[in-house]
């Protein structure tokens, strides 16, 4: 029964899976919005996961040091990212069709690299749960907190995480201070909104968007490694099956800002995972159609933004490349 | 460089529309590089793509049946990226035109063809409108932007699919088997869309091409396309000017899903006969609902320009997928080569701008002004070649 | 303005040569890829593509050339490498090119073929070709099949998972009754679960991920009704991530076992492997990725199948059928990981519920079939049935076994008749031929003929054809797994391997001196499997309870010639024991039909010779010199062939290939075991209670002679190591093994 899903276990598994979930999402979303912010959106980022995902399991596996592999998946976003803003910046071409070769050419190159260097599906020891590190260190702390209530099962459901699900939470403020609260947040937001007044000013638009868009592919490559090192330790070709579309339109949905892309996020990822704990729980569903259930994140996130989304206003000059006194 | 073309526009126009196919080139010139480092021959390779995308009767009958469905997508998008929205759910509408298609066909069997096979196009167009309509009521009237809303979208279509095709639409034959395999039954022969020439080449191709000139006819002799044009050059403006946006925003975005849907319909009716599932959208769609946009762009969102351009990427999936059987090389090489010639392309536009610019030089007329969103400057300058 | 524009035009360029830079740094990232992976492990896989890359594409005509290698092309969904269904396929193209030969068997692939329009394509142009067959291994791409078929009439397509042909007459059908071995999953699952409840992960709620998931939840209700097997589908097959999420809800909805179908659940894998939850496999080896949780795999093995369409098209039948991977003919394999540590009796009722299934007498969605002994008195009509025998009914071997299998049908359907031929062989009865004695056969009113040696094989197939209405039953054949059989020929054969092994064992246990010795008929595979069975036991005993070196142990095999002695033809079997006796081996095992070895060791022992022998075959062979017998493997075929009798009395018989493995909890009683193994009063106490660890071990599955690495008697490695042998490994076994003296041809 529906009842079922309103019992404390199940609230802390459906909030401990949202948390989960949303990581990704959290690192391409907010990476994204930067680009978008600055006036470029770039529909590649999930080509540009694969290729992180891929850079990181294999650094990972070969040197067997999970840091050094999201290294390598920050230096192939990077890469990617560069190259989408040489394409959509300086040669100013069509942002969202570049976007969908990038998307093809990390598809392809990432299957390929995999086919040619790993051969197999292998698995790989990425970043732990904290509880790990923490208990070796601490060995009485997880173990003094569980007993005080519910202070111990929020440690208990944070402590199951591993260290990037962090890194991911902590970058929504760290974006929004640096959108809201620095020159360069300043410099981002006018490159976008009116880029000929901000050249006039002095900003060079050119460099502040390819910052942006090179940013951008950085947390792309982050957030595939997210999925590859960290929370799946596993890679396959097309691992990420949508779910940088996804991220990038949670830019959308999150009207731009740090905290409004966290909530999307958050609001997907929690959806999700209550579908998935109604179908766990063998609640029965009308027509025996998992279909319908497996619909619900995206028909919710259209039905939120049918609600909300009339006070958002996109950077005016996103999608617009910018010419010098054109 | 540019110097020389100031002095010769013909040429410098030449070149222009030999651009994409330059830079297709290009790109294949970096695949020749990976094919030799994967092993293969690059030259035998290149051999292989050319004849299994023209190389016989049945190879260009093939190149032509992928290039249809590209043609129709693009179509659309021309429409919608005039209008200044941009449709990523071709997907999504090419799918929703399928099973409204279909539906006719199945429900309907003793009927004649040559009733079924129209009203079921048409019921595709309705499909595809349907699916694209939501998004573009949900853009004009809710600022729900159209990217996420697509992409949503194409989700649930997805989904949708897979409920109705394992059951209420499974065929009867797979529905008494264990396995249950999601498909239609084979809709009755005699409503299979009639073959131009003794190949798998159908009347889609036809109507495809057809629909390309109502396309521009629509688009630059007729009001409705000029107000589509209008919004998607200035809303501002022609809001101003008394046109309706929002309703404009809608239809544009309708029309563009109606013309991804009945390529849905038509690949039901000229090529597989029914309708299946394989739980994702590429399986049955080709990935057709992308590669439309990346044809419309080659074709410089120019209905006509996407016929040619439409019959290149169609000759490019069909030989990239003979070169892979050839030399046994990954699939996952034409995936990647796919998205060079895609970034090259769209790359190349760069420098057709820059001839554009050098030939008004020439010609020493007024400086273009800056082109409106997510369309390359390039494009207006076609569109006032022919606007009244 | 041109100034200008030069300016920026340089400054472009130089971008230009940044982003060529960048894209030589993805190139040189792919070249050093490539080389690995060229000389690496997937070296023989490698081979496979540039064989047929090599293989003028263009120039071949589509006719068929009798003499050239036979062509198959597939067309698969997903990667080759994905852990799941399009590499079961691949796996097994690969297998049977290992078999017959790259010079005699080539095959293409295109993979990731999701597209299906591309797959179309793909299919049509491998026809054009001249491929022979052409596999479309999806269920999507039946309509495009339905469309290219009817275009190449010459060519085979096979169509799978299905068993549907459309009704055309070039294509084939072939499915994995997958729902059989997620039963057994099942079984195992909820005896392992203490929670009551199971998680289980699917992609979308149809084909044979629905008959997988169904099956596994049966299983598991068949074992505990209340139990709970919570099951989410996730409507992808390619979502790691969701699937992963899916498996971490199972785990916090209670489940304490997992299990999944299709690619994208090898992201649940490691959710299972991260909290110690048992997983169980399906499509696919999956053991690879967690082998401290993964308990068994169903594993699809296409390879049987595969080889029937082969033989099929060589013979100029191009389609119209459908066959099914089940796990009555070896198509579905339960793989166990040998590393987990899996409770015996847990073992034993997986066992149990596989053999039963294959048997017929367990339906997966219908619940277990009525016992056929309670139905036997009531439907059974009694049958005459003939027993053609290649020895003496009372040889105490071979035929004596198989002649007291006919006489439990005899006794069990009350009425019944057994018309019984024995010596058919040369030297007995020259001027016999199986094609005589089956006539005189059906003139009396047989309905079912066993003929029970292998020598008999290609006799029983063609009478097989000359009557269709009467069912053969060709004791130790292949010709229904190979597919050569008829509609009415079934194969039988008990899982001797096993009950060799524990021979060898014993041989180990007991030897002084270190050398055994094996009395060997004549040599094909069924014999060489039978030998090496008994020296890999014989070896993992001397290492593991006599604590030797393996490589000192002797093990020699000397062949006679035939099943036993005809003067003059073979070796003589006597001279060929008391040789090994006179030369340092102090243990024979017999391999023969008759009892020469067990013969000559008691009139030995009666001498004071420390000699012992373990005879073979029949369960009283003790008793000839009960004090030098270390015990005896023997054969029990009442059980099997009453099954048989009463299913053909029925009118519910199906052809098969049975390889009917022993009951391990009754393994001395032979109502009830097909193989079976009796301890020799010549055993010490010490050693049988060794030996009862050693089956016991191998009962539950812990202990698995078969494990590599083993090499072939040449050198060439066989079974890698830490893999174990397929079935299709033992039963076509090329070679005697490494450390094995003795000829292997």
């Amino acid at each position: 029964m529906i009842s079922e899903l309103f019992t404390t276990a199940v609230l802390i598994g459906i909030l401990t899976s949202g948390i989960r979930l949303a990581t990704p999402y959290l690192f391409a979303s907010i990476g994204e919005m930067f680009g978008q912010r600055s006036g470029i959106y770039n529909l590649g980022v999930e080509g540009i996961m694969l290729m992180g995902a891929f850079a990181a399991f294999y650094v990972t596996m070969t040197y067997g040091n999970p840091w050094l592999g999201l290294l390598a998946a920050i230096i192939v976003g990077s890469i990617m990212g560069l190259a989408m803003s040489f394409i959509s910046v300086t040669l100013q071409a069509e942002q969202g069709i570049s976007g969908i070769g990038i998307y093809l050419f990390g598809l392809g190159m990432s299957d390929l690299l995999f086919q040619k260097m790993l051969g197999t599906v292998e698995t790989v020891s990425g970043f732990r749960p904290v509880s790990d590190s923490l208990n070796r260190i601490f060995p009485d702390l997880l173990p003094g907190l569980a007993g005080i209530p519910v202070i111990g099962a929020i440690v208990s459901i944070l402590a199951q995480q591993n260290i990037m699900v962090f890194m991911a939470y902590l970058l929504v403020p760290i974006a929004w201070f640096i959108m809201y609260r620095t020159t360069l947040g300043l410099k981002i937001r006018a490159a976008g909104e009116n880029p000929a007044a901000a050249d006039a000013l002095g900003v060079s638009i050119s460099r502040t968007r390819y910052a942006t868009v090179t940013f951008g592919g950085a947390m792309a490559g982050v957030a595939g490694a997210s999925l590859s090192i960290a929370l799946l330790n596993v890679f396959q070709q097309n691992m990420t099956s949508g779910l940088g579309f996804i991220a990038v339109a949670l830019v959308y949905f999150g009207g731009w800002r740090p905290y409004g892309v966290l909530f999307g996020a958050i609001l997907f990822s929690m959806v999700n995972a209550i579908q998935l704990w109604i179908q766990a729980l063998n609640i029965p569903i009308p027509g025996d159609a998992s279909e319908l259930l497996i619909m619900m994140p995206y028909v919710l996130t259209i039905i939120v933004l049918i609600f909300s989304a009339g006070r958002m206003r996109k950077p005016s000059a996103l999608g617009v490349p910018y010419e010098r006194g054109g | 460089m540019l110097d020389f073309f100031v002095k010769y526009p013909r040429l410098s126009r030449l070149v222009d529309l030999a651009l994409p196919l330059l830079a297709t080139l290009a790109a294949l010139g970096v695949g020749a590089i990976m094919l030799q480092l994967l092993g293969a021959n690059p030259v035998d390779a290149y051999g292989a793509l050319l004849n299994g995308a023209f190389g016989s009767q049945n190879a260009l009958a093939d190149t032509i049946v992928r290039a249809t469905p590209l043609l129709l997508v693009a179509l659309g998008i021309c429409i919608a990226f005039r209008g200044g929205v941009i449709n990523i759910g071709g997907e999504g509408q090419l799918v929703a035109g399928a099973i409204l298609g279909t539906l006719v066909g199945l429900t309907f069997p003793e009927a004649p063809g040559y009733i079924v096979i129209p009203v079921a196009l048409v019921a595709g167009f309705i499909g595809g409108a349907i699916w694209g309509g939501i998004p573009g009521v949900l853009k004009a009237y809710y600022n729900v932007n159209e990217i996420l809303s697509t992409i949503m979208l194409n989700i649930i279509a997805v989904q949708g699919m897979n409920y109705l095709l394992r059951q209420p639409m499974i065929d009867p034959a797979q529905a008494q088997l264990a396995s249950r395999i999601p498909q239609t039954a084979r809709l009755v022969q005699a409503f299979d869309l009639p073959r131009l020439v003794p190949t798998r080449l159908h009347l889609g191709a036809l109507i495809a091409v057809i629909l390309a000139f109502v396309v521009y006819i629509y688009l630059w002799r007729t009001t409705s396309g000029y107000r589509i044009r209008a919004v998607g050059l200035n809303p501002d403006a022609s809001s101003y000017a008394g046109i309706n946006v929002k309703r404009n925003i809608v239809l544009a975005l309708l029309l563009s899903g109606a013309f991804a849907g009945l390529a849905g319909a038509i690949q039901v009716y000229g090529v597989h006969h029914r309708m299946f599932t394989d739980g994702s959208l590429a399986g049955f769609t080709g990935s057709a609902g992308f590669n439309g946009i990346v044809v419309a762009l080659f074709g410089k969102l120019n209905p006509l320009g996407a016929i040619p351009a439409s019959f290149i990427f169609g000759a490019l999936i069909v030989g990239a997928n003979s070169l892979q059987r050839a030399m046994q090389v990954p699939a996952a090489l034409i995936t990647a080569l796919n998205g060079l010639v895609v970034v090259f392309v769209v790359a190349s536009d760069y420098f057709s701008r820059r001839l554009a610019r050098s030939r008004q030089i020439g010609v020493e007329a007024n400086v273009e002004p800056s082109p409106p969103a997510s369309m390359p400057p390039a494009l207006s300058v076609e569109g006032d070649m022919s606007s009244d | 303005m041109s100034k200008q524009a030069d300016l920026m035009e340089k400054k472009i360029m130089k971008r230009f040569a940044l982003l060529a830079l960048l894209l030589a740094f993805a190139l040189a990232i792919v070249a050093c890829g490539g080389q690995p992976a060229d000389q690496g492990t997937t070296a023989p896989e490698e081979a496979a593509p540039t064989e047929a890359a090599e293989a003028p594409a263009e120039e071949e005509a589509p006719a068929e050339e009798p003499s050239g290698p036979f062509r198959v092309a597939v067309v698969m969904p997903s990667a080759i490498n994905d852990l799941a269904f399009s590499q079961s396929i691949y796996d097994s193209l690969v297998a049977i090119q290992n078999q017959m030969g790259a010079e005699n068997f080539e095959f293409a692939y295109s993979e990731n073929m999701f597209v299906v329009d591309d797959a179309a394509t793909a299919i049509r142009d491998y026809a054009s070709q001249g491929y022979n067959l052409v596999l479309a291994h999806g269920s999507q791409y039946g309509s495009s099949l339905q469309e290219i078929a009817p275009d190449f009439p010459e060519t085979s397509f096979a169509w799978g998972m299905t068993v549907d042909t459309f009704g055309i007459p070039n294509i084939y059908a072939y499915e994995a009754r997958s729902e059989e071995g997620g039963y057994v999953n099942g079984v195992i699952a909820a005896s392992l679960s203490k929670s009551g409840t199971l998680g289980v992960v699917g992609p979308i709620e149809t084909g044979d991920a629905k008959l997988y998931v169904d099956g596994f939840v049966a299983g598991a209700k068949s074992v505990n009704p209340d139990i709970k097997a919570n099951v989410n589908y996730i409507g992808s097959f390619s979502d790691v991530a969701l699937a992963a999420e899916a498996a971490n809800t199972q785990v916090g909805a209670g489940a304490d076992a997992l299990t999944g179908t299709a690619q994208m659940v090898v992201g649940a894998i490691g959710v299972a492997k991260d909290n110690g939850v048992p997983w169980f496999g399906t499509q696919s080896s999956q053991t690879s990725l967690a082998p401290s949780v993964v308990v068994a795999n169903q594993v699809y093995d296409w390879t049987g199948v595969l080889n029937t369409i082969i033989e099929n098209v060589k013979n100029g039948e191009l389609g119209g059928t459908s066959f099914a991977l089940t796990l009555a003919n070896g198509g579905l394999v339960m793989d166990y990981n040998p590393d987990y540590a899996l409770p015996a009796e847990v073992k034993a009722a997986a066992d149990e519920a596989a053999a039963a299934i294959a048997a017929g007498t367990l339906s997966v969605f219908g619940g277990e079939t009525a016992a056929p002994a309670e139905e036997a008195p009531a439907e059974v009509a009694p049958i005459t049935f003939g027993m053609i025998l290649v020895g003496p009914k009372n040889d105490h071997g071979w035929s004596q076994a198989n002649y007291e299998g006919g006489q439990f049908v005899v006794d069990n359907i009350p009425g019944s008749n057994m018309i019984v031929f024995e010596s058919l062989n040369p030297a007995d009865k020259p001027e016999a031929t199986v094609e005589g004695v089956v006539d005189d056969m059906v003139a009396e009113g047989a309905t079912l003929i066993f003929t029970t040696s292998d020598e008999f094989e290609e006799d029983t197939l063609s009478v097989a054809k000359k009557y269709p209405d009467v069912t053969f039953i060709a004791v130790s054949g292949d010709d229904v797994k190979t597919g050569e059989a008829t509609p009415n020929l079934g194969n039988l054969m008990g899982r001797m391997e096993d009950m060799k092994a524990i021979a060898g064992c014993a041989a180990a246990l007991a030897t002084e001196t270190g050398n055994i010795g094996y009395l060997g008929p004549l040599i094909n595979f069924e014999t060489r499997r039978l030998t090496a069975a008994a020296y890999l036991g014989a070896k993992y005993c001397y290492e593991n309870y006599r604590g030797e070196d393996p490589a000192d142990l002797g093990f020699a095999v000397n062949w006679i010639g035939f099943w036993f002695n005809i003067p003059g033809v073979t070796l003589d079997p006597t001279e060929v024991v008391t040789n090994f006796f006179d030369t340092g081996t102090d243990v024979v095992l017999s391999g023969i039909d008759t009892t020469e070895a067990i013969d000559i060791a008691g009139q030995r022992g009666a001498q004071g010779e420390p000699v012992r022998a373990i005879p073979y075959d029949f369960l009283a062979a003790c008793d000839i010199a009960p004090d030098v017998c270390l015990g005896v493997p023997f054969f029990s075929w009442g059980p099997s062939y009453l099954k048989t009798a009463e299913a053909v009395s029925t009118g519910t018989w199906q052809p098969s290939w049975d390889w009917l493995p022993a009951d391990w909890d009754n393994l001395t009683d032979p109502t009830l075991t097909n193989v079976g193994w009796v301890n020799g009063p010549a055993l010490t106490e010490e050693m049988a209670a060794q030996l009862d660890e050693f089956i016991a071990g191998m009962a539950s599955g812990e202990i698995n002679v078969w494990t590599g690495p083993i090499n072939l008697q040449d050198g060439t490695p066989y079974i890698a190591e830490g893999a174990t042998a397929t079935d299709d490994e033992i039963w076509y076994l090329p070679q005697l093994l490494e450390g094995m003296v003795g000829s292997s041809q």
